[in-house]
């Protein structure tokens, strides 16, 4: 059947493009994929990543195995000379501030300044006001998501109502709309009993319980580490033991009902040693750690002031040293920012009131990559496992996938959606292109996160991010299509 | 002479000579007059109208006398006053009693102090013997073709644990496990027979075994995947408590996982026996449609007939 010629420019216009990214150097962790590929993508998905694949025939029958396309079809090429490409980022730990607080931040800001770094994916944290304890801000949360319309925002949820630590939210609910994520986030569970039944209620799911380890009977009103600065200054300390009592204790619980356990934003050189023996013992752990706990120490208070006030507040040297030792080993899986903006008003008052956190999103890959890719502290497939493959195995659910049995005893849930954190053939194209060899620097004038007062300014970054496609469109360039195929 | 305190004391031969007997009563078929006159006393420290009128109603057609006792319990006081109580209920010229009490083990307890047989209503959350005896009657008889010998024509009564080409029927209970005296005894009486049994529920509301779950048992924590599976299917109400101490967020959280509905019903086998122990809650551990359904009706029948018989069998 013949369409005719204003039909078919019709549909060449209005139709989404297909997109061949040529020569790109692909950087896949999950599958030890290192090398020049092409890469197709259509109908939001990957239909081949292979060599030399730029023929208007090749393309056509890899088309038609992979279910046909509508004709005629309008292909955009890269020319990425041999860049790298890596599967989206995922930020695991991200504050986005809406509801409730869309002075300090929106959906729509965060989104905008996790694009241009390369990310697909990002967990909203659920302090947001009112917490996302119950299914509807969950879906609230991913409904601006989408109508920002540039990543994907998967919601978090919290454990207990309110961040109170005294009840059970209803993870249940939360859980058959696709949370898989729970954590109070900001507060930790005080109470051992709340904790113990929620890792325990949560085992039915595939779903993973975080904890933000802060025992508040022990951080009191420490505002920086309880250390040499603290003694020199006078400024009120936290002791270290607010995160590593919580976190023994934590463990002891997990020992016991090996439900699938996950420690936000570790700061401590004990907590690495506990997880490292945790993992060692086959309990199912995870954790993390934030840009700034890998960078900085609590020497950079008396430079920098309220702008590195952070919870967990940032600790030694020795600290810092174990934390990167953790993230070279594999203890710590995951980087995640803990991306916490707040206006200037809320940091730029006397250290006790200020707000803790500090706002990274823009600028952290390129910070982190310069700080410890570039100088070889870090190969580049460990940075990038620990921002797409094990983030995404963490997004899913359960970082460990449950055996068959055991997933048959599960209650089945809605899929979170997220990124995969790898490339496979058939499924979502959430990719990034960057310059590995740019060098630039922080420059809070270039922010597009509202809070954009950093302890970072100035700081020496390596890596700009040319491409990001989220489902297969382009949400994010610096660089054009070099030419345009009609199939 | 001898009392029910659990489902451990009893062997195959007693659950067929119970169950044998219950189906005699049931059909009209045995009369028993030598018990008439003798006294049975319900000694209930908890309230209860089902269980209560149950063996009140058994006590009468076995032409016994019943007195209801309710007496309140304080905590530092109990062992003392059960042990009392025993001494009042000689006086009181009981020859049978019947116990509810809040807490496990607490019929014991009453049997090793007075020289009568004691039954077990139901203590706290430790069993419910006639409860699961009734529950296994009421199973033999939707099945009778995997329970030889309930007296339907045939001369030979035994019942078989093990399969004799008939696979006995798989059960599945489905709800606070943990607390429920009626799962604890059915799972025991299930087990002896060599019946597989799944538990269904929140993780925080199953028995914690330690490392090694009893033989024969099966935990999950997915209704809907378990129900193609099951022959019979037992509900368990949800107690508003089990929330307020953090086992679920809410009753409304655990009937959207749990609850059984109509729905569920095309996951299910045609035929499926669905049981309540009673009493309901509508709308939490099942809807209407799903009670409509069920055989909590011939339930409550069979356990007259069935504590007529523990009544007779404790007082020979």
């Amino acid at each position: 059947m013949r369409i005719s010629k204003r039909v078919k420019e019709r549909i060449l216009e209005e139709g989404k493009p297909a997109i061949l990214l040529k020569n790109a150097h692909v950087v896949d962790p999950a599958s030890g994929i290192n090398q020049i590929l092409d890469i197709f993508v259509h109908g939001g998905k990957i239909v081949a990543f292979e060599k030399e694949i730029s023929s208007a025939s090749k393309l056509t029958r890899l088309l038609n195995r992979s279910g046909g396309y509508i004709r005629p079809l309008r292909v955009e090429v890269y020319e990425i000379h041999c860049q790298t490409l890596v599967p989206g980022l995922i930020d695991l730990h991200v504050h986005l501030r809406e509801p409730g607080n869309p002075d300090k931040e929106t959906i729509q800001t965060v989104s905008k300044a996790a694009i241009r770094s390369g990310f697909t994916s990002l967990l909203a944290m659920p302090n947001t006001v009112p917490p996302c304890d119950n299914p509807t801000v969950a879906r609230y949360v991913r409904w601006k998501g989408e109508e920002a319309g540039l990543l994907r925002v998967i919601p978090a949820g919290c454990i207990t109502v309110g961040r109170e630590g005294k009840t059970l939210a209803p993870m249940g609910e939360m859980y058959l709309d696709g949370v898989r994520i729970f954590t109070d986030d900001g507060r930790g569970v005080s109470s051992s009993d709340v904790m113990y039944k929620a890792l325990k209620y949560a085992k039915m799911f595939r779903a993973t319980v975080a904890q933000h380890l802060e025992d508040e009977s022990l951080s009191l009103s420490g505002s920086i580490n309880e250390g040499r600065v603290s003694a020199h200054t006078g400024l009120p300390g936290q002791s270290r033991l607010a995160e590593t009592a919580m976190l023994a204790r934590d463990l002891a619980i997990v020992s016991e009902l090996r439900s699938p356990y996950h420690a936000l934003h570790l700061s401590c050189a004990e907590s690495v040693k506990m997880i490292r023996e945790a993992k060692r013992d086959g309990l199912p752990v995870t954790a993390e750690v934030t840009p700034h706990h890998l960078l900085l120490t609590e020497e950079e208070v008396l430079k920098k002031g309220t702008l590195v006030k952070v919870c967990p507040p940032i600790r030694t040297s020795e600290d810092r040293e174990a934390l990167v030792e953790g993230l070279l080993d594999g203890t710590i899986d995951i980087i995640a920012s803990d991306h916490a903006p707040h206006t200037l008003d809320e940091k730029e008052v006397e250290f006790s009131s200020a707000l803790s956190g500090i706002s990274l999103l823009d600028y952290y890959v390129p910070l982190l990559l310069a700080e410890l890719v570039a100088t070889g502290l870090l190969p580049l497939t460990r940075f990038v496992q620990s921002l797409t493959i094990n983030p995404a195995r963490l997004l899913s659910g359960r970082f460990r996938e449950p055996s068959p049995e055991e997933a048959e005893r599960l209650v089945e849930g809605l899929d979170p959606g997220g990124s995969t954190g790898h490339l496979s053939v058939g499924e979502a194209a959430d990719l990034a292109v960057l310059n590995t060899e740019a060098s630039g620097a922080v420059r809070s004038d270039q922010m597009q996160s509202k809070a954009k007062q950093t302890p970072f300014e100035g700081w020496k970054t390596k890596g700009s991010f040319l491409l990001t496609l989220v489902g297969g469109e382009v949400k994010h360039n610096l660089i054009q299509p070099s030419e345009t195929m009609i199939l | 002479m001898r009392s029910l305190l659990s489902i451990d004391e009893l062997k195959k031969a007693d659950v067929t000579r119970i169950l044998r007997r219950a189906l005699d009563f049931k059909e009209g078929t045995a009369h028993p007059s030598e018990l008439a006159g003798k006294r049975l006393i319900n000694l209930f420290y908890e309230p209860s109208t089902r269980t209560r009128v149950s063996f009140e109603s058994a006590a009468r057609n076995l032409g016994l006398n019943v007195t209801n006792l309710a007496s309140s319990v304080g905590s530092q006081a109990k062992g003392e006053s059960l042990v009392d109580t025993g001494q009042t209920l000689r006086a009181l010229g009981a020859d049978i009693v019947v116990i509810r009490h809040p807490d496990a083990l607490s019929a014991s307890l009453l049997a090793r102090h007075i020289n009568l047989p004691v039954i077990n209503g139901g203590d706290g959350t430790g069993e419910h013997p006639t409860q699961a005896l009734v529950d296994l009657m009421t199973i033999a008889e939707s099945f009778p073709e995997k329970f030889l010998g309930f007296g339907f024509g045939t001369a030979d009564r035994e019942i078989h644990g093990e399969s004799e080409g008939e696979e006995l029927p798989r059960v599945i209970i489905v709800g606070d496990i943990r607390h429920s005296r009626v799962a604890r005894s059915d799972f025991k009486l299930f087990a002896m027979l060599g019946m597989k049994v799944t538990f269904v529920g929140p993780p925080t509301l199953m028995p914690d075994f330690g490392p090694n779950i009893p033989p024969g048992l099966r935990i999950s924590y997915n209704l809907r995947a378990e129900l193609p599976k099951a022959d019979v299917l037992i509900l368990l109400r949800i107690q508003a408590e089990r929330a307020a101490l953090n086992y679920i967020p809410s009753v409304s959280e655990y009937s959207r996982l749990f609850g059984m509905r109509e729905e569920l019903l095309s996951l299910a086998r045609e035929g499926i026996l669905i049981m309540h122990p009673g009493p309901t809650n509508r709308g939490v551990e099942l809807d209407d449609s799903i009670m409509q359904r069920s055989v909590i009706n011939r339930q409550a029948l069979n356990g007259v007939f069935l504590r007529m018989a523990v009544i007779t069998e404790c007082l020979q």
